[in-house]
């Protein structure tokens, strides 16, 4: 069947199909119910409803719901008194009810709802978890006391959960603490315990087994008590993790050295303390059949156009898999173009990039515990940037992007021009030097083209065995690379002097580059730009070349075609290649389309003679004069 | 009932374009001739006023573009062809949206061939012309399969890049420059000047392409912006290239020369280390040959696929593509595209580029202004 579809799609070219990827458009009033409709609250912040007994006379209203354009009316026809009933009553009532529920028909099926009787949860937590064979789950059974005696049991992950928490906070209370006399004839018992008995600073209560055993498998601690239908969750994670270390990837001179750790909640905390808005939203999701997975999908409100958000949500809430162990999967899930080789989403380890990405309209995508953090869309001159460019004095930042656009030529082109011009072009280098390139070629037996590609693939040796290796005889193998790359293949006549020194620099044009994808990006172009230098020299170069403007220019990151605002030409403040001043860049990047576009006033310097005139100065310093007068 | 731009008869998605995006990409389509024998046969038909040639072909195809876009300006969501079909009748506007396509066709096909010569005679002398036009048309598919939006990008993008290359090219020759190599400054006189300037028209298609991309323009209140820069430029580049080659060749030899820019490119010796940038030339030559073609490819089939309202035009390209490298290989040499261009494009280029569109679009508001009259009497 997939066969059959997939030449069925080869025979036909069907430009519907084009028409359909999405694109950024202006933000328009098409769609005013969208965070209704689309903003979901995580699972485990779903207020548990149902669960708790209302022993007191209540009154019940009863009518009817309709939408009207959208809008949800609630019409109330009249009320009836509902006669309260004793606890017990109640209780056997409730017996009966979730014992004709359905218990689920095998161990990976849990019922939907959380049982009364304390017997059948441990019975059933028991077939989920594989107890006793599965030594982690740990479950604590223990009495509470008070005015309703009834049994109770902890259940958590050892390993995971804090157990100064679980034995202090919440076995201690409980136990021993229970017996204190509290005002507490309004409550419930699992109110009691939630509102008086646990001191923890998250707790909450779930009345499924899905919200239950995903709060276990992620730290918390849940309680089931003995006649009670809801579970409280309280907030345990405590397990082992790297503390917020400094940039592996992206180090900084000047600037913030922090990075991203493998820590969900450090990471996103991370971001929050440098970025200090009400609007700054983050909604969760759960990804992982097999095993689930956070995504937090920050992005500030007001700000970043809501289409963008609304497509990120859509494209991760596609994504159907078993588990998403880093943000590199979901980068490849969810990115448009996945053929090319041109990155399309810029992952970063830094927190005020992140944090700077959002102020200008990105969305950022956390995957669990990974330390690097996508940000979407994105344009492809900020994989050629780094952070520090914009805290340095703007010459020195436009100095240095210059420097990197250079060195991504370099780390592209440079072997192939070599082969281009010792191959086909000897006429457009100075005699001597091309005399000096054919005396140094003199003892080689191999073609240029076999000459390059040895070395290049030496270099990318070095640059796997230096990942891959051992810290501790890693500096050897550097000096083991260089002996072999420099003196002895030369001395060896297997490869000519200049060619070491076009290696050398290449190698080092494709370290220049800030982003890791796109290192790699140039790594794999460079070897086509060889082959296409190898058959056609610079005609072939400039071919393939055009071929790649061609495929960048067409390419979109989130709907954004990531060559804006050059290719497609659009107004917005110098940040490209070209950093202007920081009380210059007025606008928010233009092609991410934001809601606020300006983020300065025009005269951000307003206290400079410069940006007045001297009637206005003059007109100022009055004021103040007055000011201090008053 | 008119139809909107993406909803027209046709119906082909072509998508929005700038404008500095579409400038780049016509001016680009119109000036690369100057790489190849265009400077060579202007300066035979000029003499020492040859420079001057393209810039009065310029003010007269803008004149054109003028009257052409003061009579399609009230219908914004027609192209050319378009308003023929709805104005006048399908009957018409069929066959002129297939000679349309036929002569861009053609002209990608001369396009092609003349730059598999040039660069079999200057970089790869020992490649077969066959495999050298393959690779072209391989890049050129790709070009006209991604469509305008692609094509006015890279435009975009390279634009910048020839403007410099081009200044440099320009510059650089200037140490063999003599200004009285171009005089009398009338050339052969300024009623054979005017008479080849009128002719020289047929080198601007830019009045015709912007006929029938009206409608893709993003803000079509700078349409005219869009015809005054892209003829301008082109004037410019062509005017510039002409004026250095004659003060550097003198009239007579640029006649004689085939490529006179690539001359020009190996005349450079600014001290031992900068001479001979015939390969900067190669580079800017390839990257405005692809675009050119490209453009020319995606153009033909998109006329040939709303001659017929077809919904997509991208199946055409392919079929397209195999007869444009069979049509590249019909004339025998270069010699024999040389005369196709000097004798029958050039002469009479003008009348498909300019007179057609022009009279086809005067006719069409007229008859649309009389059904209108009608209508009026009628009610």
């Amino acid at each position: 069947m997939a066969i059959t579809s997939f030449f069925k799609r080869l025979l036909s070219v069907d430009d519907r199909i084009l028409d359909q990827e999405f694109q950024l458009t202006p933000v328009t009033d098409e769609n005013p119910s969208y965070k209704e409709t689309q903003t979901q609250p995580r699972n485990n912040q779903q207020r548990a409803s149902g669960g708790s007994f209302r022993l007191k006379k209540t009154i019940v209203r009863f009518g009817e719901r309709y939408r009207v354009d959208d809008v949800t009316v609630n019409t109330v026809h009249g009320h009836k008194e509902v006669t309260s009933i004793s606890y017990v009553e109640l209780q056997q009532r409730a017996f009966k009810r979730t014992s004709k529920m359905k218990k689920g028909s095998s161990a990976e099926e849990p019922p939907v709802f959380i049982q009364y009787a304390l017997a059948d949860n441990q019975q059933i937590l028991e077939k989920v978890f594989r107890l006793p064979i599965n030594a982690d789950i740990i479950i604590r059974k223990f009495r509470l006391g008070g005015e309703h005696v009834a049994d109770a049991m902890a259940i958590f992950v050892d390993g995971i959960a804090d157990k100064t928490i679980i034995n202090n906070h919440i076995l201690e209370p409980l136990m021993m603490l229970s017996d204190l006399e509290h005002d507490i004839a309004s409550l419930t018992l699992e109110d009691r315990v939630q509102n008086v008995l646990l001191p923890g600073n998250q707790v909450m209560k779930f009345s499924t087994y899905k919200d239950a055993i995903e709060n276990i498998l992620a730290g918390s601690t849940v309680l089931f008590i003995d006649g009670v239908n809801v579970v409280i969750s309280v907030e345990t994670k405590g397990w082992e993790h790297r503390p917020v270390g400094i940039n592996q990837t992206e180090a900084a001179v000047r600037g913030p050295h922090d990075a991203f750790t493998e820590n969900f909640r450090s990471n996103t905390g991370l971001v929050r303390s440098k970025l200090r808005s009400p609007n700054l939203i983050t909604e969760m999701r759960q990804l992982g059949t097999l095993a689930s997975t956070d995504i937090a999908i920050m992005y500030m409100d007001g700000v970043v156009n809501p289409n963008v958000v609304k497509e990120v949500m859509r494209r991760i809430e596609s994504i159907k898999v078993d588990y998403v162990p880093e943000s590199g999967l979901v980068e490849q899930f969810i990115e448009d173009a996945p053929m090319g080789v041109i990155p399309k989403l810029l992952s970063t380890e830094r927190p005020d990039r992140v944090a700077y990405g959002l102020t200008e309209g990105q969305v950022a995508i956390f995957v669990g515990h990974s330390p690097y953090v996508l940000l979407v869309p994105v344009l492809f001159w900020s994989l050629l940037q780094t952070a520090e460019d914009a805290y340095l004095h703007w010459p020195f930042g436009t100095f240095i992007r210059f420097i990197r656009v250079i060195a991504l030529f370099i780390a592209l082109l440079l072997p192939a021009l070599y082969i281009s011009v010792t191959n086909f072009h000897p006429e457009m280098i100075p005699t001597e030097i091309m005399l000096s390139i054919a005396s140094s070629r003199e003892r080689v037996p191999f073609p240029v083209v076999i000459e390059v590609l040895i070395m290049e693939f030496s270099i990318e040796l070095i640059r796997e065995a230096g990942i891959r290796i051992p810290s501790v005889i890693g500096p050897t193998i550097g000096i083991v690379g260089a002996l072999i790359l420099g003196q002895a293949a030369v001395a060896a006549g297997i490869i000519s002097p200049l060619l070491i020194i076009v290696v050398a620099v290449t190698a080092l044009g494709s370290f220049t580059m800030p982003n890791y994808n796109l290192s790699f990006t140039v790594r794999v172009l460079r070897f086509g730009f060889i082959a296409s230098a190898a058959v056609f020299g610079f005609y072939g170069i400039i071919l393939l070349f055009m071929v790649l403007m061609m495929h960048a220019v067409t390419l979109r990151s989130l709907g954004v075609p990531i060559l804006s605002p050059i290719a497609p030409r659009r107004n917005s403040s110098p940040d490209t290649i070209w950093r202007a001043p920081a009380y210059k860049m007025e606008v928010r990047p233009n092609p991410y389309f934001p809601i606020r576009k300006r983020r300065q006033t025009p005269m951000s310097r307003s206290w400079s003679p410069l940006a007045k005139d001297a009637d206005q100065m003059a007109q100022d310093r009055g004021d103040n004069d007055e000011e201090k007068r008053k | 009932m008119k139809k909107s731009a993406n909803n027209s008869s046709s119906s082909i998605r072509i998508g929005r374009v700038g404008i500095a995006e579409l400038t780049a990409l016509i001016t680009i389509y119109c000036s690369t001739d100057v790489f190849l024998s265009y400077p060579s046969r202007v300066a035979v038909e000029g003499a020492t006023a040859a420079w001057m040639i393209p810039l009065f072909a310029g003010v007269i195809s803008f004149a054109v573009f003028l009257l052409l876009y003061l009579a399609m300006r009230k219908t914004p969501t027609q192209n050319l062809m378009e308003l023929v079909t709805n104005s006048l009748s399908p009957v018409i506007g069929i066959p002129v949206a297939i000679a349309f396509s036929i002569f861009f066709f053609l002209q990608t096909a001369i396009v092609m061939r003349e730059f598999t010569e040039t660069v079999v005679t200057t970089v790869l002398p020992r490649t077969p012309s066959e495999i050298v036009a393959a690779s072209f048309l391989i890049v050129v598919v790709y070009y006209a399969y991604k469509g305008l939006e692609g094509l006015t990008r890279v435009a975009v993008l390279i634009a910048y890049i020839l403007g410099v290359g081009f200044v440099v090219l320009l510059v650089l020759p200037l140490t063999w420059f003599h200004l009285p190599y171009l005089m009398p400054l009338a050339g052969r006189g300024w009623s054979v000047t005017l008479v080849h300037s009128f002719l020289n028209t047929s080198a601007f298609a830019n009045v015709l392409m912007l006929a029938i991309l009206y409608p893709a323009v993003r803000n079509q209140q700078h349409f005219v912006r869009i015809g005054l820069m892209s003829i301008f430029f082109t004037a410019l580049t062509m005017s510039a290239v002409l004026f250095v080659v004659l003060g550097v060749f003198t009239d007579a030899v640029s006649g004689q020369v085939s490529f006179p820019l690539y001359q020009l490119a190996r005349l450079i010796y600014v001290g031992r280390f900068v001479q001979r940038l015939e390969s900067v030339f190669v580079f800017l030559w390839t990257a405005g040959a692809v675009l050119k073609m490209g453009f020319g490819l995606w153009l033909s089939g998109y006329l040939y696929a709303s001659a017929f309202r077809m919904p997509v035009y991208r199946p055409i390209i392919f079929p397209m593509a195999l007869l444009l490298y069979i049509f590249v290989f019909l004339p025998q040499n270069i010699m024999t595209i040389e005369a196709i261009e000097s004798r029958i494009i050039e002469p009479f280029g003008w009348i498909v580029e300019l007179l057609t569109p022009l009279l086809l679009v005067i006719v069409s508001v007229f008859i649309n202004r009389l059904r209108g009259a009608n209508q009026q009497a009628q009610s």
